[in-house]
């Protein structure tokens, strides 16, 4: 089959014109840092706005991490968007949970404003559980779960070939079990809150239906910590910390993942 | 550029040129394996003076791989060695090596002398030179004083002298003692000059000063002199050797190759000049002086202040203190300057002690020209304080012998109350500072920026999402579960060899099988149904550990694992038996075709077996 040069150059021309205009459009992780870099400076020039776009347009493009979460949690507080600030302060911990300035800022910045706290059973056990959440964050509690499930396997081996007492084979496999119960609980409450939990963007009206001219049933702060129970054009049931539930606009809370 | 065209000719031209030239490298081995070797030495000058060299050289004709000699010593005659050269000539196709080895000889004093005949080693052969004979001449200073004369010298020593003079021998130790080192030199010429150094070791030398340069006739010689002042202070008591000192500098040669003279020596008969305009050779020529003794004494007892601060000499001292007007807590600086003529390193400097009134921080001492400066920092503790004590330096005058006190203040300073809320120190040195109540909130902010951006991830890319990661999973529970099993199965067939044969059983049975199979093909009946006999034998004595020599249809039937076997499989069993039996005792015949349907029979024997009787 013969085909015509004439027609054929110009197609290489746009198809390879199209693959740079394709490179062109995805961000590399070195452009990111520089846009990171870039966000820094309008923020130390007081350009929060510009800042707050450099950010997102990072996350636009598909990558993300911790400082960046926390950054732009900053931005959007120096900007006065304290609901904004919060959801990204609280994405920021999903990544570095222990990081001492996020908890420093988030600490600040929550102050007084209601959120969810964890009750499973005695007050200490809720306590010492949602600790025990948060102190990990979600990949790491995923390779403790991996590592406490190889040695499991590893310890039943052993214990097989080494013709181990049952005895000694309980106490380590149940030591094992128990630690890998806790990890599996807290990796499951974190899913659960990561898919679950929004933040007031704005303080707004909790209504009785999904309806504007509906009854208000309370109101919500700015920041304020709610979990998304059902969603219905474009509204969402929403449950505060006290347990009061409402329908909210979807613009009026924005979602944790 | 137009390339001509490759004839003929020109290939034959090249070639010949090519032909030569590697003849001609070809046989330059052998003519020079053909010379004759021969080693000759011989000097530049006969007659030298004490400020000229001249240039020795040994030359070995006929060889290139020669070593350089070994020189003798030759009292008066300093000998240099200075490289090889080598050379290489073709004449009318006659080919010659050599090598030559240069030495400098520089003459130390004048006289006759001789260069003894050099042995030299070449391609295991020895060989030798002649003699040679030097004469080395006084020589004739251009620009010398006709009134003075010249003196008799009988080396290089006389004509280059260091001389240590230090006036003061009775001292005391710290004290400033002057040193002076004189340079003395006639008819050579000296280059590079350093200045003198020591050995100080139980005294310290300060750096020489630039060096006074003139000229003095003494004992009728005119010499030029180079005179280096310092001082030096003694560091420890009892008898003190100083020196000797030691100065290092080149000597100039005038080289006398004959076609290097130095035509300006009416202009330059400084001998201090260089040979700027060639024909000079340099040796290296380091001269030292006498050493001499000093009695370093201690300062006396009597009359040493308790607080004596070892400085010994002549000084001065200064004090002051700023600023005078201070509320309480505020800092005072003290300045202090102590200038003179003794050594001032390691002497105890003046400074404020800590007390009730004051609190005094350790003070900064820095040098300058002649002196040290000592600034201390002190805070008045309380506003009664209306005084800076009074500050003293003592030290010993070793001209009048006596210790003496050079006071400075007391320095008057006004001292008001501090303003509320400001740190006031107590005079209890552990006691944190008294702070009246602060009035003071701090601000607060969120934390700033993160300047790394972390690892940057792809939303969603978590590694626990891979498939490598629930294959590990299914990996991990495999292992969990199949693991122990196999495991426990594994010391099973080690340790008990009744399940390890039952196990083993089905697989022997297979290898007989192949076994059989073989045979069948090979068509011969009475190996077959022997190996046919055997494998049943063999598989049930696996299966249920009975005796191979003990099975038979009879026996088997006594097992209850042979029982579950269908009846039919059972007289199929009994059949195989009794059919092996007449085919190897009775030579019955066999077809190919039976033996087949015989070889199926078995199999299906062994698969029902393996199935009902686990």
């Amino acid at each position: 089959m013969q085909v015509n040069p004439k027609i054929l150059l110009p197609v290489l021309i746009i198809m390879a014109a199209g693959c740079l205009a394709a490179d062109a459009a995805v961000l590399t992780r070195t452009g990111a840092f520089a846009l990171f870099a870039r966000a820094a400076r309008h923020y130390q020039d007081g350009e929060f706005k510009q800042a707050r776009e450099a950010y997102q347009s990072i996350l636009d493009a598909g990558w993300e991490s911790g400082p960046v979460y926390y950054n732009l949690g900053n931005t959007c507080y120096r900007m006065g968007q304290k609901g904004r600030a919060i959801v990204n302060y609280e994405r920021a911990l999903q990544f570095m949970p222990r990081d001492g300035d996020l908890r420093f800022n988030y600490r600040y910045v929550t102050a007084g404003v209601p959120k969810f706290s964890f009750s499973f059973g005695p007050r200490l056990v809720s306590r010492a559980l949602e600790r025990h959440a948060s102190f990990y964050s979600q990949d790491e509690m995923v390779i403790i779960l991996t590592a406490l499930a190889t040695a499991m396997v590893l310890v039943i081996l052993i214990s097989q070939w080494q013709r181990w007492p049952l005895k000694r084979l309980w106490w380590c496999e149940g030591g094992l079990a128990i630690l890998f119960i806790i990890f599996l609980t807290g990796f499951i409450l974190k899913v659960q809150y990561r898919l679950n939990s929004a933040f007031a963007v704005d303080a707004s009206e909790a209504k009785f239906e999904p309806n504007p001219e509906a009854t208000t049933h309370f109101r919500l702060q700015e920041g304020e910590a709610v979990r998304i129970l059902r969603t219905e054009f474009g509204w969402l049931k929403i449950e505060r910390p006290d347990g009061q539930m409402g329908w909210v606009p979807g613009q009026a809370v924005e979602r944790l993942e | 550029m137009r390339i001509g065209k490759i004839t003929r000719r020109n290939v034959v031209f090249v070639a010949a040129l090519c032909f030569q030239f590697l003849w001609g490298a070809a046989r330059a081995p052998l003519l020079s394996a053909r010379q004759e070797i021969s080693v000759t030495a011989e000097v530049s000058a006969r007659r030298l003076t004490l400020q000229s060299s001249a240039q020795l050289t040994v030359t070995v004709t006929g060889a290139q791989n020669a070593d350089p000699v070994e020189l003798p010593e030759i009292d008066g005659l300093d000998l240099q060695y200075r490289g090889p050269s080598r050379r290489v000539s073709v004449v009318n196709g006659h080919y010659t090596s050599s090598v030559s080895f240069m030495y400098t000889v520089f003459p130390e004093k004048e006289g006759e002398f001789q260069i003894p005949s050099l042995n030299v080693m070449v391609d295991g052969r020895r060989f030798s030179t002649e003699p040679i004979s030097l004469r080395v001449e006084p020589s004739s200073p251009a620009g010398a004083d006709p009134s003075a004369g010249s003196g008799e010298f009988s080396g290089l020593e006389d004509r280059v002298r260091l001389d240590l003079q230090i006036p003061d021998r009775d001292v005391y130790v710290n004290q400033r003692v002057p040193v002076t080192v004189r340079l003395y030199v006639a008819e050579v010429a000296l280059n590079d000059l350093q200045y003198p150094r020591f050995d100080e070791t139980g005294y310290r030398v300060e750096v020489f000063s630039e060096p006074r340069r003139y000229n003095q006739v003494i004992d009728g010689v005119r010499y030029e002199i180079l005179e280096f002042q310092s001082v030096l202070y003694p560091t420890r008591t009892g008898e003190l050797k100083i020196g000797p000192a030691k100065l290092a500098g080149y000597l100039l040669y005038r080289d006398e190759n004959g076609g290097s003279r130095d035509h300006f020596g009416s202009l330059f008969d400084d001998p201090f000049f260089s040979g700027f305009f060639g024909g000079t050779q340099k040796r290296p020529i380091e001269v030292a002086s006498g050493p001499e003794v000093l009695n370093v004494r201690e300062v006396p007892e009597s009359g040493r202040p308790d607080n004596f601060s070892g400085a010994v000499g002549r000084f001065t001292f200064q004090a002051d203190a700023s600023p005078r007007e201070v509320q309480a807590g505020d800092p005072i600086t003290l300045r202090m300057r102590v200038n003179g003529d003794g050594n001032l390193a390691g002497v105890r400097l003046p400074e404020m002690a800590e007390g009730d009134e004051f609190r005094t921080y350790s003070p900064v001492v820095t040098s300058d020209q002649g002196g040290r400066i000592v600034e201390q920092v002190i805070i008045p503790l309380q506003k009664e304080v209306k005084l800076i004590p009074a500050l003293e330096f003592n030290y010993f005058d070793p001209q009048d012998r006596q210790f003496k006190v050079i006071r400075q203040g007391p320095f008057p300073v006004t001292v008001e109350p501090a303003p509320e809320g400001r740190a006031v120190f107590t005079s209890d040195p552990g006691a944190p500072p008294a702070f009246s109540e602060p009035d003071e909130s701090y601000g607060e902010d969120i934390v700033y920026l993160k300047s790394r951006d972390g690892f940057l991830r792809e939303k969603g890319k978590v590694f626990y999402r891979h498939p490598l990661y629930f294959i590990y999973w299914v990996i991990l529970l495999a292992l969990g579960a199949g693991g122990p099993w196999l495991i426990k199965r594994r010391q099973r067939l080690e340790e008990d060899p009744v399940f390890a044969a039952r196990v083993s059983a089905p697989k022997t049975a297979r290898q007989d099988l192949h076994k059989l199979q073989r045979l069948l093909d090979n068509g011969n009946p009475g190996e077959f149904y022997d190996s046919l006999f055997q494998t049943l034998q063999n598989y049930f004595s696996r299966k249920w550990q009975l005796p191979a020599g003990e099975i038979s249809p009879a026996s088997l039937q006594e097992h209850a694992f042979y029982r579950r076997l269908e009846a039919r499989t059972r007289m199929i069993v009994q059949e195989l038996f009794e059919l092996c039996e007449s085919v190897r005792f009775s030579s019955r015949r066999r077809e190919r075709q039976d033996m087949r349907e015989d070889y199926r029979k078995v199999e299906a024997l062994i698969r029902e077996s393996e199935k009902r009787c686990k």
